[in-house]
């Protein structure tokens, strides 16, 4: 990729909407299954107030897969877990931000009726199912209590059904590893009994965080394919990552987040030919997957993510950006709508006049 | 490798062979060694001076194993490891210390190999104090050099590792490793805890200091991508063995082996059309009761009758005239059309 052309190719494309998009800019008529208005996420530590979101918008449709990447730190996975609300509080605290998520705002609700939601309306995969499962009791212990804590099945009923999954993950076995504890199981069987859990309840939402980081690559081939496989029409994914290639595999849109902010949004392919933001172009520009043959030096993005302790003034990408100006450094760029549901939080992607 | 006619049989700045690094598996109140868990099982590599080496395998299949028992750190069960023709399992104390400088190791996780307490300057000088290469007046003056040769401003000499990110950590301990002037570096995973952006950075600054330096590296990773990039030779590593190796390019585009095959359908490229991809079935055996013959065997697509009882060494492909270029599968003649 050529990074100058890209750019400025794009400042040149005619935009369709002119104005800047607001939250749940929808390019259909569907009404989305979730829409998170400007939620903003800090953290009290001992060093300070640390801004872990910072007026993120975003919506999912019915049945869309939506890829929300960033590097370590930039607040990714604290966006995703602030929908079934699993950040912990303290130190975690929300200081503004609507989840609207079937009609009622999650963020306000109260936790005995947030309860029905989890797990049975909102599944969630964590990176690590060692912490997630409980080591203390076996596999088929807990798939059959969160059964019946959401369906009135007697016990014996309940653990047919978890049997079904457990064969329907892949896992090998069923009859003989429901029994097991999950220290008993590997990575992979680990992850598929996650996968398992957060599907037999057949939620509308699934928030996957990293669900295949700690997976080798031949395991993660496999779980990807049994979650496309298994996934019903209807339920939207929510999948974080911080791999390109992950959110190029599975995703039919992508959100970009840097340092707290959503910087860029749009379908996959348009935001991999033709990057909005410097910092996913950048992104992109530093895969060796991406670097053509034989290229002796990736162009990296030079330095570092700012501490989220301290945020500077104007655009946070700024200290690492080719293109910065002197305007970059005195205020944010807010999200430009860039056409076809596209946004990106650049100055170089504003509307011309 | 040997067969490699440019180069002669001490050419080689480190050669292994028939490596094995076996854990004995202790049962019972008398310790009985009931088995062992085969981490490294009769490897044999080669490495030329200035070469990139990339060690590839999935988790588990003793790559790190492999690197750690070059630098010592694992006890090797049987097996020569010949590094600048001093074969190094068979020296110790003195004698060991003496060549330790010249191969030094960078590890995954630069946190948990930085001692908290020592600044940047001890650090980076404690080697080279150790081995009296420098007088402690001149460590000031080094350490400043080591900083920047790695990119580092060069007035953190009194800082603690906690205070820098991810990838600044790892670049202090490059400079530790290179403080030695090395000849072989053994790099275990050393770019993969790091994000994309800082990663690009971290691997234009190992390629930079190969071009200054011309150490070699032993570059183990389970990112082939990655490998590619930065690596002129590979090895692809399963259950303790090595499945197939040769110069990079023959490798990833023409793989003879099925399980190289899958490795490469497995890495997503963006922009690419979704390939076509081969998975294998299950999961990695275990390691203490490895399947007998081929021990990809219950995995692969291709697997015949005889892959269950023969055991396949690396051997050349017939038709493949790149030099170097082996592969440890009983059909590796007849399956490169249905490799991708």
């Amino acid at each position: 990729m050529t990074s100058e052309s890209t750019l400025s190719d794009n400042v040149a494309t005619p935009h369709k909407i002119p104005a800047p998009a607001i939250a749940g800019d929808i390019g259909e008529t569907a009404s989305p299954l979730l829409v998170i208005s400007n939620l903003s996420v800090v953290f009290d530590t001992d060093d300070g107030c640390l801004t872990a979101v910072d007026d993120v918008s975003l919506h999912i449709r019915r049945g869309e897969i939506l890829g929300l990447v960033g590097e370590s730190g930039c607040g990714k996975s604290v966006a995703a877990m602030s929908i079934p609300r699993l950040i912990p509080s303290p130190p975690g605290r929300r200081l503004s931000g609507r989840i609207d998520f079937a009609g009622q705002d999650l963020a306000t609700l109260p936790l005995s009726r947030l309860r029905h939601i989890r797990g049975n309306r909102i599944g969630v995969i964590f990176q690590d199912p060692m912490s997630a499962l409980s080591p203390l009791h076996r596999i088929g212990r807990q798939m059959i209590e969160t059964i019946r804590l959401h369906r009135s099945l007697t016990r014996s009923a309940a653990r047919v059904m978890a049997l079904e999954w457990l064969h329907k993950t892949g896992i090998p076995n069923p009859a003989g590893n429901i029994d097991a504890y999950p220290f008993q199981l590997s990575g992979g069987m680990r992850q598929r009994v996650m996968i398992a859990m957060a599907l037999m309840l057949e939620p509308d939402l699934i928030v996957a965080d990293e669900p295949t980081t700690a997976l080798d690559v031949t395991v993660q081939a496999q779980i990807f394919d049994l979650m496309r496989a298994l996934r019903s029409r209807d339920t939207a994914l929510l999948l974080i990552t911080h791999d390109m290639g992950v959110i190029w595999e599975m995703c039919d849109r992508a959100l970009v987040m840097y340092a707290a902010r959503i910087v860029e949004s749009g379908g996959i392919r348009d935001v991999f030919r033709k990057p909005g933001h410097p910092y996913t172009e950048g992104l992109l520009r530093s895969m060796p997957a991406l670097a053509p043959a034989h290229a002796r030096r990736l162009p990296a993005i030079p330095g570092q993510v700012p501490s989220p302790l301290h945020y500077p003034k104007g655009c946070r990408f700024r200290a690492r950006c080719p293109y910065a100006m002197p305007r970059c450094a005195q205020s944010i760029p807010p999200l430009y709508a860039l056409g076809d549901g596209r946004q990106a939080a650049c100055f170089l992607r504003e509307p011309k006049s | 490798m040997t067969e490699t006619p440019k180069h002669k049989a001490d050419d080689h700045l480190l050669a292994i062979d028939r490596l094995r690094v076996w854990f004995p598996i202790r049962r019972g109140i008398f310790s009985r060694v009931s088995g062992y868990v085969r981490a490294v099982d009769d490897v044999s590599l080669r490495i030329t001076p200035g070469e990139t080496l990339g060690l590839v395998g999935e988790s588990g299949c003793g790559k790190t194993t492999l690197g750690r028992a070059l630098v010592g750190l694992e006890p090797v069960h049987t097996g020569r490891i010949r590094f600048e023709d001093r074969d190094m399992a068979g020296l110790h104390g003195r004698e060991r210390r003496r060549l330790s400088p010249r191969l030094q190791m960078i590890f995954q996780d630069p946190a948990a190999s930085l001692n908290p307490r020592m600044t940047v300057r001890d650090i980076v000088t404690e080697g080279l104090l150790a081995h009296d290469m420098i007088k402690r007046r001149e460590s000031d003056s080094e350490a400043r050099r080591l900083l920047a040769e790695v990119g580092l401003d060069k007035n953190i000499l009194n800082r603690y590792p906690h205070e820098f990110s991810g990838g600044q950590r790892q670049r202090i301990c490059i400079a530790r490793a290179l403080s030695m002037r090395p000849r072989l570096i053994v790099c275990d995973e050393a770019v993969s805890a790091l994000d994309v952006s800082v990663q690009a950075q971290v691997l234009n600054l190992l390629m930079d200091l190969r071009e200054r330096h011309g150490q070699a590296y032993l570059f183990i990773s389970h990112d082939l991508s990655v490998v590619r990039h930065i690596a002129q030779r590979v090895a692809i590593m399963y259950m303790g063995r090595l499945a197939e190796y040769g110069p990079v390019d023959t490798v990833m585009n023409r793989p003879r082996h099925p399980y190289t095959s899958m490795l490469l359908s497995s890495i997503l490229v963006p922009l690419q059309p979704r390939r076509e991809r081969i998975v294998p079935a299950g999961d990695v055996p275990s390691p203490a009761a490895p399947p007998a013959g081929c021990r990809f065997h219950p995995r692969c697509p291709f697997a015949l009758p005889d892959c269950r009882r023969i055991e396949p060494e690396p051997e050349p492909v017939a038709g493949d005239p790149t030099a170097g270029r082996r592969c440890a599968c009983l059909r590796r003649n007849e399956l490169a059309d249905d490799l991708i």
